[in-house]
This record gives C-alpha cells, structure tokens and sequence, in this order.
C-alpha cells in the first residue's frame, strides 16, 4: 500500500521533542457537581430510612424495661443490659412452653439441612435432565413447572397436611423440611435449568462420546461446573428457609416449630406485661444468622435473590 | 447401549419432580377443587350436592371478610407499588453517581435478608403510641402528629404498606438496576450531546426502554401481595377487628380458625383465579416485550 | 484559523496517561481521520473534543471558541456513534427530532431539517419505523442523519462503519465522502481502517500509544 509521507510543520515537529511536564493551562480546580450533592443526600437520607429501624430495635433490645417505659424510642440505652437477650433466649414464651428462643433456633437449623439436601438434590437434576438431555415433553413439564412457581401456598396447603399426616412426618421436623423442598421444587429447577442452558453444546457432546452416561456426565462434569449457582441457590434456600413462617407454623407441631414461629408468637401476645426490650432481643436473634450471610457474601446473595425472580 | 441408556436414564431421573409435581401441585389444586364444591366442614366430605354445588362461593362473595379483604388487596398492590417507583428512583440515582454505590446498595437491600416477622416487629414497635415514633415526635413538641396507624381500622393498612415498602424497595431497586445497566452507554453520550433536559431523557428515553423491567417488577410486586401473610400477622394479626384482613390471612384463617376446609378451598381456589387473572396478562406483554426488545436495536 | 485545534491535551486516568501533551489542529472542511490500533487513544481524544471526558489540561478550541470547559450540548458538535446510539423506542423522525430538543427552533424549521436530511440520506419511507424494523446499513444513515439535522460544523465519527459488513461498508464510504463534499462540514472521523482512512480523508493522523507517529495527506 501507499505508503503515507510526512508532511511535516514546524507543529507537527515540535510534536516530535520531549516536552515538558504540565500544567499548560491552569484548569480550575474540578468541583463536585451541585447534582452530585444532591444526589448523595438523598441517597443518604434514604439509607437512614432504610437504617432507623434496625437502629431501634438493636437500641431497644439493650435498654432495660424501665428506660424503655420512659418512652424515648430513639435514645441510646443508659445501661447496655444483655437481660433482654438472656430472657428471650431462655425464658420466653410461646404458648405455654417457656424454654425461650432457643428451642426455635434449633429447629430451625434442624429443618435447614435436610430440606437444603432434599430441594437442592431433586432440583439440581431434574435442572439437568431438563437443560441438557433430549425428553420429548420435557418443555411441556417446564412450562407446568413454571406456573406451579406461582401457585399460592394456601391451595395446595390442606392437602399437604394431609398427605404429610398420612406419612406420619406431619408436625416432624421432616415434614417441615419435605414441604420446603417441594415449594421450591419449582423455582430451584428453572434456575438450574437455565444455567445449564447456557453451557456450550460442544461440551455436552463431547462429554457424551467421552463417557456417555447421563450420571457420569453429572457427577464428573456438570457438578463440578455448578460451583457458582450452587452458592447462590445455596443463599436464596437458606434465607427463604429461615425466615420463613408460613410453612413453619402449618407444618409445626408443639416441639418443632422454627425460631419465626416463636418470634411471632412472643409478639402478638396481647395479655400482660408486654415485655419489649424481650421481644426486640428476640427479633434480632432471629434476624442475625441471615444478616450474617447477607454482610459476609453479599454479592452472592443480591444474585440469588434476583435470580428467583427472573425465572422466566 | 448408549442410547437406549440414555433415552431412559433422563427420564427415570426426571421422574420424582413429575411426581411431586403431578402429586403435589396438579394433584392438590384439583383435590382442593373438589374440596371446594363440597360442604366440608372439619372432617373433609367427598360427595358434593350437585344442587349447590356453589355455595361455597356463594357464601364467599357475600362474606364481608372477604370483601375486605379483596378491598386490602388492591390497598396493598396500590401502595406496595411505590416501592417499585422507590426503587427505581434509587437505582437510577446510584447509576447516575458512581459515588459510594456498593455502600448504598448494600444499605438499602440488607431488609431483604430478614424475616417478614422481624420486619413487622420492628415496625409494630415504631408504631406504638405510647412509647414509640409519635411518642418521640410529640415530644419533640409536634404534639398533633398522629403516628398510631395500627389502632385504628382506616390507618392500619398504611402502617403495613410502609413497613412492606421498606422491606421490598431494595429489590426491586436491584432489579431496576440491572436494567438500567444494560442501556447501552452510547445513548447515554448521545443525549449529552443532544443536550436533552434530565426529565425528558429520564421520561422519554430511558424509562420506556425499560418497559420489560417495570413489568417483571408488577408481576412479582402482585405475586408477594396475594401472598401477603406474614407481615399481616406479625404487625395486626388482621385487626384491629378484621380491618386488616387479606385474602391468604382469611383462607388461613377459615381453615385453623374456623375449621371449614370447604369454605377455606373455596377461599383458596379464589386466590389462585386471581393469581392467573394478574398474571397471565401480564407474563403475556413480557413475552411480547421481550420478542420485540430481541427484534429490536442496540 | 484552524476549526478545530487542540493545545497541549494531556488525559491521564489515575496513574494512567494517555495523551501527554498532544497538539493537533484541523482546517475548515477537512475530513481528518484518527488512524490507529485499539487503545492507541484515537477514541479518547474523540471523546475529549465531544466533551465526554474532560481533559487532565489543556485546550480545546473551536472556531475561536475555548470549548475546554463547556458541556458536550454547547459545543455546536454532532456525533455518530459505533453503535448508532440510536433511540430505540421513537421512530426515526422522533430520533432526528430529539437531537433538536434542545435548541430553540421553531417547528417549521425544525420539519424542514429533517425534511432535507431524510431526502439526502434516502430514508424518507423510512421516517415512521422504529430502528428495531431497521436493517443495519439504514440505522447508520439515521445515526448520520440525527448529525446532520443539528446542522453543526464540526461532525465527530467513532468508527461508524465497524457494525456492518464488507459490501455495506463500501458504499457507507462513498456516502459519507459524497456528505462531505456536498455539505463540507468539518469531519473528524475515527478509524482502525487503513483503506476508509485513505478513501475518505484529507489529512490522516496516525497515532501509537497516545502520540501522533504522523500527519499529513493520503499520499
């Protein structure tokens, strides 16, 4: 090709010499925009928003009854007091039973894991089979599938009960943890599904020549691939579970209701001394385990949680 | 071999969530149809009396609960809606100022990790008269502010939309957030260079752009208020009286408290018709939506 | 006096400079391309005379005018995006129209500027669709078009033809060159492309490293 030549001005020669370090032209110091400003105190306005509540009720738990019959909800505790927390752990009551809070977190770490195993098993599979394996109606399941996703509970909830009953796992910790995993059967397996999809078809055939067995290729080749929405479903489950109270209080029985149930039930007595500073206590005891995870993989979390709702 | 072992190995591993599915879900919805058409009281009854076969129903539409609580439903969705503009106003203005954006969003979705109980505890504290919020603002010498919402029949409602879009904006702000990341940057450069007024490139440009976010967030705003329970229990427990009261609290409450599994399935398959009236129009213009975005241009 | 000329730009992203101390200026009616490979800096000065990015020091000049520290709107530029930039739910008379938004004109001359550009550009069937209906080759003449109802001196391109294919490509080049030398507005263009650089252009600039290796005409 033609080659360009060099036309050169004086400019363009000077352009050539080592030139010297700035400034050339004094630029004014950069502000922050007014709208930046602006922009910033909302947003900080609203973090209160978002931060009073959980400010109250730390704040609340560590005050004695007495400073809390004083009536300033805002104020910081005179004496921090650990007594509330004492109380709603050991002491508080739930219906008749006055073993406090927690009886409830046991349960509801008991019910964790088999219910993880048992939903994350079944969906993770049946994601599989569903992404990557020739089934004539395999479209038609995904589709019933999906509208089981948005299926209210209260309808299929009498006859839960009764087939739990029939079982013998009605008011067990089990029968908890079974009803979990098939109210999130659905959901589970449209978000493995549609992160299976995404793997290249290449891989898929390759692994079928290689070894061909549709468990080897799971167990050898899928699963280690999973690692990310593993995490992720992991977080959505555990939350979900946890913080649940629906299921907890139709499913549970005397012994084995979840630390939400007690929560609930401690706060919506209506006779008696109320005590809030207990029931502040017992709030944040029920809400730590999954602040925790929140604080620590947030990143994770914000993606399941979004991924449960972009099922489609 | 291989391939009739792999024409079969899928589909003897799909088969126990066809089973739960067609046991479960299919197998229950229909079982609490039937229920539904049945004088069930505590003990279930399979026979149904073809000469009212309806009156379930019929007695549901002239239950005044149930008024109310199709009436709190839409209170509900209406108010809850604003959590969704929340949102978007806040995942905009994090977009637009790159500030601080992993510390606000942090901030605004750590209520979603927590229980709809904790929630409705901590704003059923808020919200005591005595010792809470209005206590505080009386004090502060505003003494006809009024903050005791939960007393009162006309105000209870407001109190759990609050505390419903406190826990919910930090949602759909993410959700709003993705969408607005994947406006192309080059239209954002270009409306600099048109010299379009913020309002109108917000109103005109980016926010129908968006159109398919905005409606996933309607469908899963409508979902979670037909589902609404929780928060209702642990703020009110549908009081005071029954001005509180939602369609999931009142099934519930036919079943446990009433004990009439026909009047509670009927309650029931209500709720689900109203799931499919909300949701299938809607799942419809996504689909739409979603075909003409894909037709459509960077 | 040149149309445009930049005076001792320097742009540094945190530790990273990318320009230091570059000096360019560019006559009336010239077609200017910015030759180089990705990440030699071509596109940050682009951005830099568009008012995108603000310059780490420096000055910009148009016309007589010290743009340095002016908005990209009240800079008297008009831009053609990489990919088009073009807004996807107005039609594309909405699209033209919107680029007028902001200047005061009434609607008489604003129909007739459209009107014009939509004739020279050959989309006038085109005014009603939505750029999703539109093919390639006609989304890039409406992102040419929306430049050229500002009626601006100075027509800034980041490497428009870089979306289309070969064939598309070759007559988009002809075009733009025919655009210039009807309308002779001032172009500073962006390109990898050593022949568009040669076809089109009437001063190239070559750049390596955030550094002008050479100026001059085609030949």
């Amino acid at each position: 090709m033609t080659m360009i030549t060099q036309a050169a001005t004086l400019e363009d020669a000077a352009n050539a010499l080592p030139t010297q370090r700035g400034p050339f032209f004094p630029r004014k110091k950069k502000r922050i925009a007014g709208r930046s400003i602006a922009i910033l105190v909302f947003l900080t306005i609203c973090a209160l928003f978002f931060c009073v509540p959980l400010y109250v009720v730390v704040v609340t738990s560590f005050k004695t009854m007495d400073q809390i019959r004083e009536g300033a909800i805002f104020s910081l505790p005179h004496v921090w007091t650990l007594e509330a927390w004492d109380h709603a752990w050991n002491k508080a009551c739930s219906g008749i039973n006055c073993n406090g809070l927690k009886v409830g977190f046991w349960n509801s770490v008991l019910i964790l894991f088999p219910s993880l195993i048992l939903s994350i098993a079944l969906s993770i599979v049946t994601g599989y089979a569903l992404a990557l394996w020739n089934v004539r109606w395999a479209n038609a399941f995904l589709f019933l599938l999906f509208i089981c996703a948005f299926v209210p509970f209260q309808v299929i909830m009498y006859p839960l009960i009764r087939i739990t009953a029939s079982i013998g796992i009605y008011g067990t910790l089990w029968g908890i943890a079974a009803v979990h995993a098939v109210l999130a059967m659905p959901v589970l397996t449209l978000i493995f599904r549609n992160y299976y999809k995404d793997i290249p078809q290449e891989i898929i055939r390759a692994a079928i020549i290689d070894s061909g067995s549709f468990w080897r290729i799971f167990i050898e080749i899928i699963l280690p691939m999973s690692g990310n929405i593993l995490i992720v479903v992991l977080i959505l489950q555990i939350t979900s579970i946890w913080n649940d109270y629906l299921i907890g209080v139709t499913f549970g029985g005397l012994g084995t209701q979840p630390m939400t149930v007690i929560l609930a039930n401690l706060i919506t007595v209506s006779t008696g001394v109320v005590a809030y500073n207990d029931n502040m206590a017992a709030a944040l005891l029920t809400a730590i385990p999954p602040l925790v995870i929140y604080f620590l993989v947030g990143k994770f979390f914000v993606q399941g949680i979004t991924a449960g709702a972009i099922k489609g | 071999m291989q391939l009739r072992w792999s024409r079969v190995a899928p589909q003897l591993a799909l088969a126990p969530a066809v089973a739960v599915t067609m046991v479960a879900f299919i197998g229950a919805i229909g079982w609490t149809v039937w229920l539904s058409f049945t004088r069930s009281r505590r003990m279930p009854e399979y026979e149904i009396d073809w000469t009212d076969w309806t009156r379930q129903y019929a007695r549901l539409f002239n239950d005044g609960g149930w008024a109310i609580s199709l009436q709190n439903l839409i209170i509900l969705g209406l108010g809850s809606a604003l959590a969704i503009v929340f949102g978007f106003v806040l995942a905009a203005m994090i977009d637009r100022e790159w500030r601080g954006e992993s510390f606000f969003r942090t901030v605004f979705l750590y209520p979603l990790a927590v229980s709809l109980i904790v929630t409705g505890a901590a704003w059923r504290w808020i919200f005591n008269p005595q010792l809470g919020l209005e206590n505080f603002l009386h004090g502060l010498g505003f003494t006809s502010v009024s903050f005791n919402w939960l007393a009162s029949p006309d105000t209870a409602m407001y109190a759990i939309i609050l505390a419903s879009i406190w826990q919910s904006s930090g949602f759909y702000m993410a959700l709003m957030l993705a969408g607005l990341k994947s406006i192309n940057t080059e239209i954002w450069s270009a409306a600099r260079l048109d010299g379009v007024s913020f309002w109108r490139l917000y109103i005109e440009i980016i926010i129908p752009m968006m159109k398919f976010t905005f409606i996933t967030c309607a469908i899963l705003l409508s979902l979670g208020v037909i589902k609404a329970y929780d928060v209702v229990v642990a703020m009110t427990n549908g009081g005071p009286g029954n001005s509180t009261w939602v369609p999931a609290y009142f099934t519930i409450n036919a079943l446990s408290a009433k004990s009439n599994i026909g009047y509670a399935s009927a309650a029931a398959i209500t709720m689900l018709v109203i799931t499919a009236l909300i949701f299938l129009p809607l799942v419809l213009i996504t689909a739409w939506q979603q075909r003409r975005a894909n037709g459509g241009g960077a | 006096m040149p149309r445009v000329s930049f005076e001792h730009i320097v742009k540094s992203f945190g530790s990273l400079t990318i320009l230091n101390d570059l000096n360019l200026a560019v006559d009336d009616g010239d077609f200017l391309v910015l030759l180089g490979p990705s990440g030699c800096g071509k596109t940050t000065l682009l951005n830099l005379l568009a008012g995108l990015l603000e310059v780490s020091d420096g000055r910009i000049m148009i016309g007589e005018r010290d743009v340095t520290d002016l908005d990209p709107k009240d800079r008297g530029l008009a831009m053609v995006f990489q990919s088009y930039a073009l807004y996807p739910t107005k039609t594309v008379y909405g699209n033209l129209k919107f680029g007028l938004a902001a200047s005061r004109l009434d609607r008489q001359e604003v129909e007739q500027r459209i009107a014009t550009a939509a004739k020279l550009l050959q989309i006038e069937p085109l005014l009603n669709r939505k750029p999703g209906q539109l093919s390639g080759g006609q989304r890039q003449r409406v992102a040419i078009g929306r430049a050229l109802v500002k009626q601006a001196d100075v027509i800034l391109f980041d490497e428009p033809l870089s979306n289309l294919d070969a064939k598309l490509r070759t007559e988009m080049r002809l075009e733009i060159k025919k655009l210039h030398d009807t309308l002779k507005p001032t172009i500073v263009y962006v390109t990898h492309d050593q022949i568009e650089a040669m076809t089109m252009a009437t001063r190239i600039a070559v750049m390596d490293g955030g550094v002008i290796q050479q100026f001059g005409t085609p030949d």
